[in-house]
C-alpha cells in the first residue's frame, strides 16, 4: 500500500464518525438497554441531576460520554461487544477443564490453616457446616449469553452460575439488631423468609468447582431461637422455572404464591390469621394485550436475547382499605393506589420491548393526580380486619408481589423496603403504629448487606 | 483528557491535524503556535484552573533564564526552588503533614488540594533545562513560545516521555514532518492505542475485581493473579501511552527518545531498569546519581547514593510509603547486583535469570500497587503471595466474573515476555518466504493496522455498554 492510502483511510474513519455525530439523529433513550443516553444537549446546558445513570461531574467527561452513547453504530458495536465477551468467556471455561485445577486451591476445604481463630471461624464456618441437601446435586447444561447464562433447552436466563458468598459478619450484626428489637418490644414476633436464588443450590458446584454450603442453615445458625424461619424451595430445574420469571430477576405468579402460603403457615404456628386467600381470578394480561414482557435480565442482554414471559397476575378479594405512601423526610400520609391494576385491566400499560412489567405493576404508588409515591415506605389499613395484629413486612422487591395479600390479614401492615431502611428509624415504626409482627423476606443479600441494616433511634449498632 | 478517548479520537486529533497542515510548512512558527494553542487546550480540558499554574511555572522560568544561563548562581537556585515548589505543595504537602501528625502525635489539618495531572513529568522538564542552561549544555530559549511547546506540548505533557530540552530543541525550531513521518507516527500511535485499549484496559479489569475484594477473602493464587496481572497492565498501559506519546510527535516532527526496551525481557535488575521507563531512569541517572559521585567514589559512597536515588524514585511515584519501600527495594536489589548478584546471574542460565527477574518485579510491583502508608497493609499482601493463611471463604477467577478477561492477560504475557518473541520467530520462520514479496507485506501491515483502530473503537464504545437493570428496584 502506498504511503498515503493507509493515513487517508485512517482519516477516513475519523471524518465519517465524526460526521456521523452531526447527521445522524440524536438518540435520549436506548431501547437495547433500557436507559437514558447522553444527548450533546446535556454537556452544558442541561446537566443531568446526579442520581442519573449518565450522571458525570464534568463536561469533558459528559462530553465523552456523549460521543460514545451518540456513535452511529453504537447498538450494533455493543451487541457484538457483548457477544464476543461471551465467546471469551465461554473459551476460559472450556479451556479451564484442560489446564488442569490450577485454581484448585480457592476450594475452602483445601485451606486449612487459617481457620481457627474466632474472627475466621465467624466468617466463615467451615467446621461444622451444614451439607446443603434441599437443592441437591444436578447436572444441567447450560451456556453463557452476554454477561449471563442460559439454559439452553428452556431459555431460561440467569446470573451466573456464581459462588455468592454471605458475609457472616454482617449476618452476626443483623442478628444483634433483631435481638435488640426483642429488648425494647418484647412482645413482637419475628419471622423471615428466604427467596433462594439458583446460586444457593448445589446445581452448578461442578462448573464452580466448589462445594456450596447451605447458606440458609448457616444464617440459621446466628438467629435468634424466637425467630422462625423458612425458604423457598424448588427440588429441579422444572420447579424452579415455574416459580421464576425467565427473563427477570424476581419470581412469578408460581413463586410467590408459594411465598405467600409459606409465611401464611409460619404465622399460623403462632396464631389465628384470617382464612388462606386464594385468588379471585388470575389474569393473564399477555392473553388480553399480547404483552411480551422482558425482564431485567433481557434488558442487561440487549438484543441477544429473544424470549419472553407472559405477564400473568392473581386477584385477591383484599376488602376494604385504605393505602398510604408515608413520606420518608416529613412523614406525611400520602393517600395512594397500590398496583396498577386500572392501568393494565384497561389496556393502558406501556407495550414497550424491555419494559419491566413486575416493577411497573408492583412497585407503583399513584396519588389521585397521577403522581408516584413509590420509594417511601407504605401504611395499609384494612377495615375489614378486627384482629388487632399489626404487620411490618420488611422486604426487597420480592415482596412487593405478596405485600397486599399477606397484610389483607392483619389490621394495619407496615410495607418496608430494605432498600429505604437508612431512613427510618425501626423502633419508631414499631411504637407508633404497635407493630406485633414483623417479616423479614427477599434474597439471601438482605442478610449480608450492610445498608439494609435496621437502624435505631438509640443509636444502637451504629459507630 | 487521555489519548484513549473518542474526544480526543474524533475531535482534538483531527481539529489540530487539520489546522496543523493547514498552515503552510514555510510558516514554521506559525504552525508551533497552532500546537502550543491546542496543547493549551488539551490541558485546559482536563485542568482548567491549573492550566495558569503550568503556564506560571513556563513564565518563571523564561523569566529566569538569562541570569540562569550567566551562570548566576542566585537565580537558578531562585528558579530551582520555584518550579519545584508546586509539586512539593501539590504531591508532598498533605504527606508530610500526616507523619508529623503520627510521629509527633498533633492534629493538624491537610489542605483539600486536587494534584495537577502531570505535574510530576513537566516539572522535571523544566528542571532539565534549568540544569542544562545553568550547565552550558544548552542555549537558551529566547522564544517563550517555544519555551512553552517545549514543556506543554500536549503528546509528551501528561505522562511523559521526560523529554529533554537539548533532544526537542532542533525540532522546535524546523518543521520536519513529511508522509513517512506521519505515516510511522501514525502506526506508532495506534499500537499504544490498541496496548492500552484492548490489553492494559481489560487486564485492568482483573486488577480492579480483585483489589475490590476483601482481602480475607483473596487466595494466594488470586493473589499472584492480582499481581502478575498489574504487572502485565502497568507495562501495556504506561509503554502504549508512551507510543502513543512518541507517535503523535513523529506526526508533528518530533522525535522523542523511546521510553520502554521490552523490560520484560531482561535478565538482570539492572537490566530492567535500563529498558523500563527510560526518560526517567536517564533522568535520575543524569541529574542525581552523577552529581552526587554516582561510582567514582568508593563502593560505600556508590551504595549510598543508589539508595538516595531510589528513595527518590520512590517518593516521585507518589506520595505514599509504600512508593519509598518499592524504591527502597530496588535500591537493596540493585546494590545486591553491584556487590555480587549479577556475577552470579552471568553464570546461570538465561531461563533462571529471567524467572529471576520476572519474579522479584512482580513483588516489586505489588508493593506499588497498593497506595499505602501502612506497613501491616504492605506485609500482608506480600505475604498473601506466599501463604494463605488467615483466608476465609476463597473467590476463584469464575467466582470474581473474570473469565473473559483472562485471555487479554495470556495474551498480554506471551506479548511482554520471551515468550512472545519466541513465538514470533518460530512464525517468521514458517512465513518467512511469504514475507518475501514486500509489497504484500506492506499492504497486510496496513490493513491490521486499519483494523487494530477500528478494533479500538469498537473497544471504546462497547465497554460503556451500561445496561439499567434495576431502574428503581
Amino acid at each position: 500500500m502506498k504511503t498515503r492510502i493507509s493515513v487517508v483511510v485512517l482519516l477516513l474513519i475519523e471524518v465519517v464518525c465524526l460526521a456521523s455525530y452531526f447527521f445522524c439523529e440524536i438518540k435520549e433513550t436506548s431501547e437495547l438497554e433500557n436507559r437514558t443516553l447522553m444527548t450533546f444537549d446535556m454537556v452544558v446546558s442541561h446537566p443531568p441531576a446526579e442520581d442519573s445513570i449518565v450522571y458525570k461531574a464534568t463536561v469533558s467527561e459528559r462530553f465523552d460520554e456523549a460521543l460514545k452513547d451518540q456513535f452511529f453504530a453504537r447498538d450494533w458495536v455493543s451487541l457484538h461487544y457483548v457477544d464476543y465477551t461471551a465467546f471469551l468467556d465461554n473459551l476460559y471455561v472450556k479451556g479451564k477443564r484442560t489446564v488442569s485445577n490450577i485454581f484448585a486451591s480457592d476450594k475452602p476445604n483445601s485451606n486449612t490453616s487459617g481457620q481457627e481463630t474466632a474472627t475466621d471461624y465467624d466468617r466463615w464456618p467451615v467446621y461444622g457446616s451444614p451439607v446443603l441437601t434441599v437443592f441437591p446435586s444436578r447436572s444441567y447444561t447450560y451456556s453463557k449469553i452476554g454477561n449471563l447464562s442460559r439454559f439452553e433447552d428452556t431459555d431460561y436466563i440467569f446470573e451466573g452460575p456464581k459462588i455468592n458468598p454471605p458475609d457472616f459478619v454482617q449476618v452476626k450484626e443483623h442478628a444483634a439488631q433483631i435481638e435488640h428489637i426483642h429488648e425494647l418490644f418484647p412482645d413482637v414476633k419475628f419471622y423471615s423468609y428466604f427467596v433462594s436464588s439458583l446460586n444457593s443450590t448445589k446445581w452448578f458446584d461442578e462448573q464452580l468447582d466448589f462445594d456450596t454450603p447451605d447458606y440458609f442453615e448457616l444464617i440459621a445458625q446466628y438467629m435468634p431461637g424466637y425467630m422462625r424461619m423458612s425458604r423457598l424451595i424448588y427440588q429441579d430445574k422444572a420447579k424452579y422455572e415455574s416459580m421464576f420469571y425467565k427473563s427477570d430477576h424476581h419470581w412469578c405468579h408460581n413463586g410467590y404464591m408459594q411465598g405467600y402460603e409459606d409465611i401464611y403457615d409460619m404465622i399460623s404456628e403462632d396464631y389465628q390469621l384470617s382464612p388462606l386467600k386464594t385468588p379471585i381470578k388470575i389474569w393473564n394480561f399477555s392473553d388480553l394485550y399480547g404483552i411480551e414482557y422482558r425482564g431485567s435480565r433481557a434488558s442487561n442482554l440487549q438484543g441477544l436475547y429473544d424470549g419472553y414471559d407472559e405477564f400473568i397476575i392473581p386477584e385477591y378479594d383484599l376488602g376494604d382499605r385504605e393505602c398510604y405512601s408515608i413520606d420518608l423526610t416529613t412523614g406525611e400520609e400520602i393517600p395512594v393506589t397500590l398496583c396498577l391494576w386500572d392501568t393494565y385491566k384497561n389496556g393502558e400499560m406501556s407495550k414497550g420491548r424491555y419494559h419491566d412489567h413486575y416493577i411497573r405493576f408492583y412497585c407503583s404508588a399513584l396519588d389521585k393526580d397521577g403522581n408516584d409515591y413509590s420509594n417511601e415506605y407504605y401504611l395499609i389499613r384494612n377495615n375489614g380486619s378486627h384482629t388487632g395484629h399489626c404487620l411490618l413486612f420488611v422486604s426487597d422487591s420480592t415482596g412487593r408481589a405478596i405485600r397486599d395479600v399477606l397484610g389483607s390479614h392483619f389490621d394495619t401492615e407496615i410495607y418496608l423496603d430494605y432498600r429505604n431502611m437508612s431512613q427510618v428509624k425501626v423502633d419508631e415504626i414499631i411504637e407508633q403504629y404497635d407493630v406485633d409482627t414483623i417479616v423479614m423476606n427477599g434474597y439471601g443479600s438482605v442478610w449480608t448487606g450492610e445498608k439494609y441494616s435496621f437502624h435505631f433511634t438509640d443509636g444502637f449498632g451504629e459507630e | 483528557m487521555v489519548f484513549s478517548s473518542l474526544t480526543f479520537l474524533f475531535v482534538f486529533l483531527p481539529l489540530c491535524l487539520i489546522t496543523y497542515f493547514l498552515v503552510p510548512s514555510k510558516y514554521v512558527l506559525a504552525r508551533k503556535y497552532v500546537l502550543i494553542a491546542f496543547s493549551i487546550a488539551f490541558y485546559a480540558s482536563g485542568e482548567p484552573v491549573y492550566v495558569f499554574l503550568v503556564a506560571a511555572s513556563v513564565s518563571i522560568t523564561y523569566l529566569f533564564s538569562r541570569q540562569i544561563e550567566k551562570g548566576n548562581v542566585f537565580a537558578f537556585v531562585a528558579a530551582l526552588i520555584v518550579v519545584l515548589l508546586p509539586l512539593g505543595v501539590f504531591k508532598y504537602f498533605n504527606f508530610i503533614i500526616d507523619n508529623i501528625n503520627r510521629l509527633f502525635d498533633r492534629s493538624i489539618s491537610n489542605i483539600d488540594l486536587v494534584m495537577p495531572i502531570g505535574i510530576s513529568f513537566y516539572t522535571f522538564q523544566i528542571l532539565t533545562y534549568i540544569i542544562d542552561l545553568y550547565k552550558k549544555r544548552v542555549k537558551r530559549q529566547g522564544n517563550i513560545g517555544l519555551l512553552t511547546l517545549y514543556i506543554f506540548f500536549f503528546p509528551q505533557l501528561i505522562a511523559g516521555p521526560i523529554v529533554k530540552y537539548a533532544d526537542i530543541e532542533p525540532a522546535l525550531r524546523s518543521s520536519n514532518e513529511d508522509w513517512d513521518k506521519i505515516k510511522d507516527g501514525t502506526k506508532r500511535f495506534i499500537i499504544g492505542l490498541a496496548k492500552k485499549v484492548i490489553i492494559a484496559n481489560q487486564i485492568g479489569y482483573i486488577v480492579n475485581q480483585i483489589a475490590a475484594t476483601d482481602f480475607s477473602r483473596v487466595s494466594t493464587p488470586i493473589m499472584w493473579l492480582a499481581s502478575v496481572a498489574f504487572t502485565i497492565q502497568l507495562y501495556f498501559d504506561f509503554s502504549g501511552y508512551s507510543d502513543m506519546a512518541i507517535g503523535l510527535g513523529k506526526i508533528f516532527g518530533f522525535e522523542f527518545n523511546e521510553n520502554f526496551d521490552s523490560p520484560y525481557h531482561s535478565l538482570s535488575v539492572t537490566d530492567f531498569w535500563r529498558r523500563w521507563h527510560i526518560s526517567m531512569g536517564s533522568f535520575f541517572r543524569d541529574y542525581i546519581y552523577i552529581p552526587l559521585g554516582g561510582s567514582r567514589k568508593g563502593k560505600l559512597r556508590r551504595m549510598l547514593n543508589i539508595l538516595i536515588v531510589w528513595a527518590i524514585t520512590g517518593l516521585w511515584h507518589g506520595a505514599n510509603w509504600n512508593f519509598v519501600a518499592w524504591g527502597l527495594y530496588y535500591a537493596i536489589l540493585l546494590m545486591a547486583e553491584k556487590l555480587f548478584l549479577s556475577r552470579i546471574l552471568k553464570k546461570c542460565p538465561k531461563f533462571i535469570a529471567w524467572i529471576y527477574t520476572f519474579f522479584v518485579t512482580v513483588i516489586g510491583w505489588t508493593l506499588f500497587m497498593w497506595d499505602t502508608n501502612s506497613l501491616h497493609y504492605m506485609v500482608s499482601r506480600i505475604r498473601r503471595l506466599f501463604s494463605q493463611t488467615g483466608v476465609v471463604y476463597p473467590f476463584s477467577v469464575s467466582a470474581l466474573g473474570l473469565n473473559a478477561n483472562m485471555i487479554y492477560l495470556f495474551a498480554g504475557i506471551l506479548i511482554s515476555t520471551p515468550i512472545g518473541k519466541w513465538i514470533a520467530d518460530l512464525i517468521k520462520k514458517w512465513f518467512g518466504p511469504y514475507t518475501k514479496d514486500k509489497q504484500a507485506f506492506a499492504v497486510a501491515h496496513d490493513v491490521i493496522m486499519i483494523g487494530m483502530f477500528i478494533i479500538c473503537i469498537m473497544f471504546l464504545v462497547g465497554e460503556t455498554f451500561n445496561p439499567f437493570i434495576y431502574f428503581r428496584f
